[in-house]
């Protein structure tokens, strides 16, 4: 009986998940403003030889497309544990305001120095800022499950994050930082390097790990949160467990990336079916396609615009922002 | 009687166009209420005048990372190029840039002030030809040549009379990944340190981007960075990517400070001198490396 709620067998699914992923990472890897062919690349990387190539590959290329894995993932993961937890389809961390308001921390910890004092500040500053958006969010939409308030809430939050990012870098001392607010509003993974990557890999690690913590609640809370308490979760720790671990992974992954949207929306309804409405599933289900869905992203940005490369969040949210709006109508339908 | 008032009218007139004619007129005295609307011109001004014929800047003329002369600009007024604010302070010669403060300068020239406009240098030669119309409108000629002379003396002779094709390459590179290529100054100073620009060969006019793979890709001989700034913003973390600091050496990694190549001012001489120094170097390896 339960089998005929799959479209294709889990283990499938993962694996052709799996298969995407690896694919748009080693695009991630070949396409760029220098033309190199696979084989000259294959030669550097082994031989040491060709200096520039191996140079382009390693520094440029590798640590931009573990980027995208990472933030993609992050992104993914997150949304399908929002929209797990909040039983709303809607939600998902460009939304609800927690991609702005780490943006936010960043923005601040970045332009006013502290990021020059110590290094870490940088995604400390994105994890805070992250948190406290989940948390007022939170705070703002209440115990109503009304997917009206919580949208409300979260465009309240990313329309303040968003002002006040703006304020500060207006406000920077530095007269580039005022253009750069299309980075921290749009995203962008273009000429990021190595430090970007050891900055946030260890946090957005722990985040998705603690996230991955709740899948198994998540289930319960499917059947609704009575029946979850029955079976023995508390559901203030999953509480606890989600904003820490959206923090931690959505604050480190904005602040070196910028807010990139709509990814953590439109990769769980895609997975969604095809994982039988299981978060335990689409949790890690998400967490492939988000990567795979943004490495794509960005190859398409570098091959639409090479040289002045689009910003990678107006692609997603090109894709994305349909998507919403075909969710909020079919949403209306239902409820009418 | 009309006939004598006719006279005397035909005598004064006459009088009038002889002393416009061969004395000096009014206008082309000695200025002595100069003001400058632009970090440009304020600069030509603070090496040609003399100070007691200044009486007002510009707002950017003390701005470190802008002009070259911030220390000596500093206790003079500044102004903002408003006409209000202009006109107030009643000058005798007033500076502009080209395309800056543009109402400003309408407005003054029908008013019937004496506005010099004053060309972006986007070669030394256009930096000579200011020096000399800033020299003569302040009444310094004899400075203003002396400063060219100095100018020219300190510039290296050789430049890029050797095979062209030879010359080691520059690459220059500002802060979001700009450069500059054919008709700016930063590229004339290059190439009369004896060096290829590489945004020229790029194809690039005026001022573009070029990308950090097509920067590498390139392999020039050396790179020319933007100086940094002490306040951080993310346009300039380019300048410090992992990949050039792999690929250049450092001594094969200058940094200019933009304050140089905003304008073109005679200081401009040092640096094309020590450019050319670093070139000599680079050519002297490459011939080690031949033998």
């Amino acid at each position: 009986m339960r089998k005929e709620q799959y479209l294709i067998r889990i283990p499938i699914l993962f694996f052709v998940l799996a298969i995407a992923v690896i694919v748009a990472f080693l695009a991630s890897l070949l396409v760029g403003p220098a033309s190199i062919n696979p084989f000259e690349l294959l030669r550097a990387i082994f031989s040491g030889e060709a200096v520039t190539a191996s140079l382009i590959f390693f520094e440029i290329r590798l640590p931009r497309a573990i980027l995208g894995l990472m933030v993609g993932a992050t992104l993914g993961l997150t949304g399908a544990a929002l929209q797990g937890y909040l039983r709303n389809p809607l939600a998902e961390p460009g939304i609800i305001g927690v991609s702005a308001s780490a943006s936010l921390g960043a923005v601040i910890a970045f332009y006013f120095g502290l990021a020059g004092l110590f290094a870490l500040a940088l995604p400390l500053g994105g994890m805070l800022g992250a948190g406290l958006g989940v948390l007022v969010v939170h705070l703002l939409a209440g115990r109503s499950n009304s997917p009206l308030t919580f949208i409300l809430a979260g465009v309240a939050v990313t329309s303040f994050a968003a002002a006040l990012t703006s304020l500060a870098l207006n406000m920077a001392e530095n007269p580039f930082a005022a253009l750069e607010i299309m980075f921290w509003l749009m995203g962008s993974l273009a000429d990021r390097s190595f430090e970007h990557v050891w900055l946030s890999a260890p946090f957005i690690f722990l985040g998705c790990l603690v996230l991955m913590t709740i899948a198994r609640p998540l289930d319960a809370l499917t059947l609704g949160e009575d029946a979850a308490q029955t079976m023995g979760f508390n559901l203030g720790k999953v509480r606890r467990r989600l904003i820490f671990g959206t923090a931690l992974s959505v604050g480190a992954a904005t602040s070196v990336a910028g807010a990139i949207g709509f990814v953590g929306l439109v990769v769980p309804h895609l997975l969604r079916r095809l994982t039988g409405n299981r978060p335990s599933r689409l949790l890690p289900a998400s967490a492939f396609g988000g990567a795979a869905l943004t490495l794509t992203a960005d190859v398409a940005v570098r091959l639409l615009s090479p040289g002045r490369e689009l910003k990678i969040g107006v692609l997603t949210a090109l894709i994305g922002a349909p998507f919403f709006l075909y969710l909020v109508l079919r949403q209306r339908k239902e409820l009418s | 009687m009309a006939g004598n008032s006719l006279f005397i009218w035909l005598q004064r007139a006459f009088l009038a166009l002889s002393l416009a004619v061969f004395l000096p007129g009014s206008g082309m005295a000695k200025p002595e209420r100069i003001v400058s609307m632009n970090v440009c011109a304020d600069q030509l001004l603070l090496l040609l005048a003399d100070r007691q014929q200044i009486i007002s800047l510009s707002n950017l003329a003390t701005d470190q990372e802008t002009s070259m002369m911030a220390e000596q600009a500093a206790g003079l007024p500044k102004n903002h190029g408003l006409s209000e604010e202009i006109l107030q302070l009643e000058p005798d010669l007033i500076l502009a840039g080209e395309y800056t403060t543009r109402p400003t300068v309408f407005l003054l020239r029908k008013l019937g002030y004496r506005v010099i406009v004053l060309p972006i240098a986007t070669s030394l030669n256009d930096i000579r030809a200011n020096i000399k119309t800033v020299a003569e409108a302040v009444g310094a000629s004899e400075r203003g040549r002396a400063l060219v002379a100095e100018f020219d003396n300190k510039l290296p002779s050789a430049g890029m009379s050797e095979n062209e094709a030879d010359a080691p390459m520059a690459a220059l590179y500002w802060a979001n990944g700009f450069t500059s290529g054919e008709g700016t100054l930063a590229s004339s100073v290059v190439k009369t340190a004896g060096f290829r620009n590489l945004g020229g060969e790029l194809g690039i006019r005026g001022t573009g981007q070029v990308s950090l793979e097509t920067l590498i890709t390139s392999a020039p001989d050396l790179l020319i960075l933007d100086a940094q700034r002490d306040k951080p913003a993310m346009a300039t973390e380019n300048l410090h990517h992992p990949a050039l600091q792999k690929m250049f050496a450092d001594h094969l990694r200058v940094s200019i400070p933009s304050n140089l190549w905003v304008c073109g001012t005679p200081v401009i001489a040092d640096a094309i001198a020590e450019l050319h120094a670093i070139k000599s170097k680079i050519m002297s390896y490459r011939k080690v490396d031949q033998k």
